[in-house]
């Protein structure tokens, strides 16, 4: 256990026993009237008070609002003292009587910070607890406070008798000067709470309302007391703002309460947003699969037409050539032989096309090259075939998966193809390096730049052929700038 | 690549003079190909069988146009042309008045363009592979 913590529960028994022994006294007087009053308003605002401020205190020791609240618990037992009929004991209730309304200004000029921020607030505060404590004392020092409407109330013994003028003039100047400081302590709550934003006036509401009414009612009580009015109506207010001043912890609490609730709410609100959005932005992924799939499932139908016209346009042809070649060679091979060596010779020559052709389809449809010697060695032989010059800058030591070396060479090979045939470059250069469990794929050229990737279908293949892999691609290409395009691939 | 066409892609190789094969066939025929390869191949096939080819054109277009100009008695039509199908060159051919004998020809069988041949008006059809002025003959007699 916390010193903290003990230190706490320490001040909690003694309010306990405090509050017991005002009750003993309030009880056993024989000048407090109404009993029960007096001791209900005293045991519920001493305890709750300090129950409050402990609690405070324990959640947030860093706040000065929990010292505060239990101060203004403590020190609320003064009024229980002045039950009391031993004279001595009557004295201290009237000396301490006043010092919580100097703490509960300080307590609400400074909630719920528990810091006094401004200059001013500081100013009200120090007044406060000037006229609260030293002016009191002196006060008791020349007046008699049981002098007037109670009877059987303990005379005063420290009270230098004939200076009552003195004692008159001490309690008028304190009545004047805690008129203003009661108004400007509720105009400083009014102006805390207009300030502050929707989400803590949850908290602060209750506290402020409260403290603004209990502080309305005492200072109708000072005037009414500046004002020479009757003891009855300056006795109601004053129990009417104790009252108030009491339910002031439960108000604190109702408050935290509210927030604790608008919090669960904001949270809820929250969690549905959060929600609402995975939920948006699964459904947007789930589209961007199957348009990706969709894409993919067309481009293996487009590869496989683009094959069977490039068969049918190439080696095909040479093939057929060839056959009608072969043909005329032989009904020539005895009547004109000089011919048909002619025929042979173009015969051979369509031979060689059509192996060229089908060669370089096979390399299209998978370069033999890549899965027999890996991307190195098939980089080599793309950059030897570009007709802009090519320099592999950098390749990973080593074999990928296949799928990403395949990936990795397509991305490159169209890079360099479209670098070929549109971005009129001097030079290109082709870095592929393995990081941070991928591989990283930069093509870069010094041309023209201005490409589009939504113009071209083979980049958007080339894309979701990337992106199958949960790999990324970038194409940066400002014009006049050249083009670098990046790609990402995962790789463990 | 493609052969010069002063008229429409046509390249005229000799005057339309028809002569006659031994068995007495028209023998003045148009190569419609876009492959320049084929079409150097079918003319040497076809002279060395004494067809007289009389121009060559590389699309349905142009082809249109060769025939029109040149009159010839046969017209060798590919299937697949840029432009416009062989099917469809066959029908408009067809369509005129004293229409030339037409044989379509391809890479691929005919059975790979469904019933387009036989509904197609033209006297038959070989593939590339078997092409030869036997087959021709065979076709247009």
């Amino acid at each position: 256990m916390s010193s903290l913590r003990r230190a706490l529960i320490a001040l909690g028994i003694f309010a306990v026993l405090l509050g017991l022994a005002s009750l003993a006294l309030i009880l056993g007087s024989n000048h407090t009237s109404p009993k029960g009053v007096a001791a209900t308003l005293i045991l519920i605002a001493g305890w709750g008070f300090v129950g409050t401020g402990l609690y405070a205190w324990y959640r947030r020791p860093g706040n000065r609002t929990g010292p505060l609240l239990t101060a203004v618990g403590f020190t609320w037992f003064f009024q229980a003292l002045e039950s009391s009929d031993s004279p001595a004991i009557f004295a201290i209730g009237a000396i301490g009587l006043t010092v919580p309304f100097a703490i509960l200004i300080h307590l609400l000029v400074a909630f719920p910070s528990g810091r006094l921020e401004r200059a001013f607030e500081r100013l009200l505060v120090a007044v406060a607890y000037f006229v609260t404590i030293p002016m009191q004392l002196v006060w008791v020092l020349f007046a008699d406070p049981g002098r007037e409407g109670c009877d059987g109330c303990p005379s005063n013994p420290v009270q230098i008798h004939g200076h009552e003028g003195l004692a008159e003039a001490i309690s008028t100047a304190q009545g004047l000067i805690a008129i203003p400081l009661v108004a400007a302590s509720i105009i400083v709550i009014y102006r805390r709470w207009r300030g502050s934003p929707a989400s803590e006036r949850r908290v602060l509401t209750p506290v402020l309302a409260t403290g603004a009414v209990a502080f309305g009612l005492l200072l109708v009580q000072l005037v009414l007391g500046q004002a020479g009015a009757g003891n009855g109506p300056q006795r109601v207010t004053f129990i009417a703002a104790i009252a108030a001043f009491a339910c002031l912890p439960f108000a604190l609490l109702i408050g935290l309460l509210r927030s604790r609730i608008g919090r669960d709410e904001e949270v809820r609100t929250q969690l549905t947003a959060e929600n609402e959005q995975l939920t948006a932005e699964l459904r947007a992924k789930v589209e961007e699969l199957r348009a990706s799939r969709a894409r993919i499932v067309e481009a293996g139908y487009d590869e496989r037409r683009r094959v069977e016209r490039d068969l049918h346009d190439g080696a095909q042809q040479h093939l057929v050539a060839l056959a009608m070649s072969l043909r005329l060679v032989r009904g020539r091979l005895e009547s004109d032989p000089e011919a048909a060596a002619e025929l042979l010779d173009e015969a051979m020559g369509e031979l060689d096309e059509a192996t060229r052709e089908l060669r370089e389809l096979a390399r299209g449809i998978h370069p033999a090259v890549l899965t027999d010697r890996g991307l190195e060695a098939a980089l080599g032989g793309l950059a030897d075939r570009s007709p802009v010059p090519v320099e592999i800058v950098e390749t990973p030591d080593g074999r990928m998966p296949s799928p990403v070396e395949s990936a990795t060479y397509f991305v490159i090979a169209e890079a360099l193809t479209n670098v070929a045939r549109y971005a009129e470059a001097g030079e290109a250069t082709v870095r592929v390096a393995r990081a941070n469990g991928a591989v990283e794929i930069e093509v870069r050229d010094d041309g023209v730049g201005g490409a589009d990737p939504a113009a071209g279908t083979g980049l958007r293949g080339l894309e979701d052929r990337v992106a199958a892999l949960e790999g990324t691609l970038l194409i940066v290409s400002p014009a006049g700038e050249g083009t670098t395009v990046t790609a990402r691939i995962p790789c463990a | 690549m493609w052969i010069a066409a002063p008229k429409g892609g046509v390249t005229r190789t000799s005057e339309p003079a028809p002569m006659q094969d031994n068995r007495g066939v028209p023998t003045s025929v148009l190569i419609v190909d876009d492959h320049p390869s084929f079409r150097l191949s079918a003319r040497r096939m076809l002279e060395a069988a004494g067809y007289a080819v009389v121009g060559e054109a590389e699309d349905g277009a142009a082809a249109i146009a060769a025939a029109a100009d040149l009159d010839p008695d046969l017209v060798l039509l590919d299937v697949q042309l840029p432009d416009i199908d062989g099917f469809e060159v066959a029908a408009r051919l067809g369509a005129a008045p004293d229409p030339p004998a037409i044989v379509l020809t391809s890479t691929r069988e005919s059975s790979d363009f469904g019933d387009a041949v036989a509904e197609s008006p033209v006297r038959g059809f070989v593939t590339k592979g078997e092409l030869s002025g036997e087959a021709l003959a065979a076709l247009i007699r």
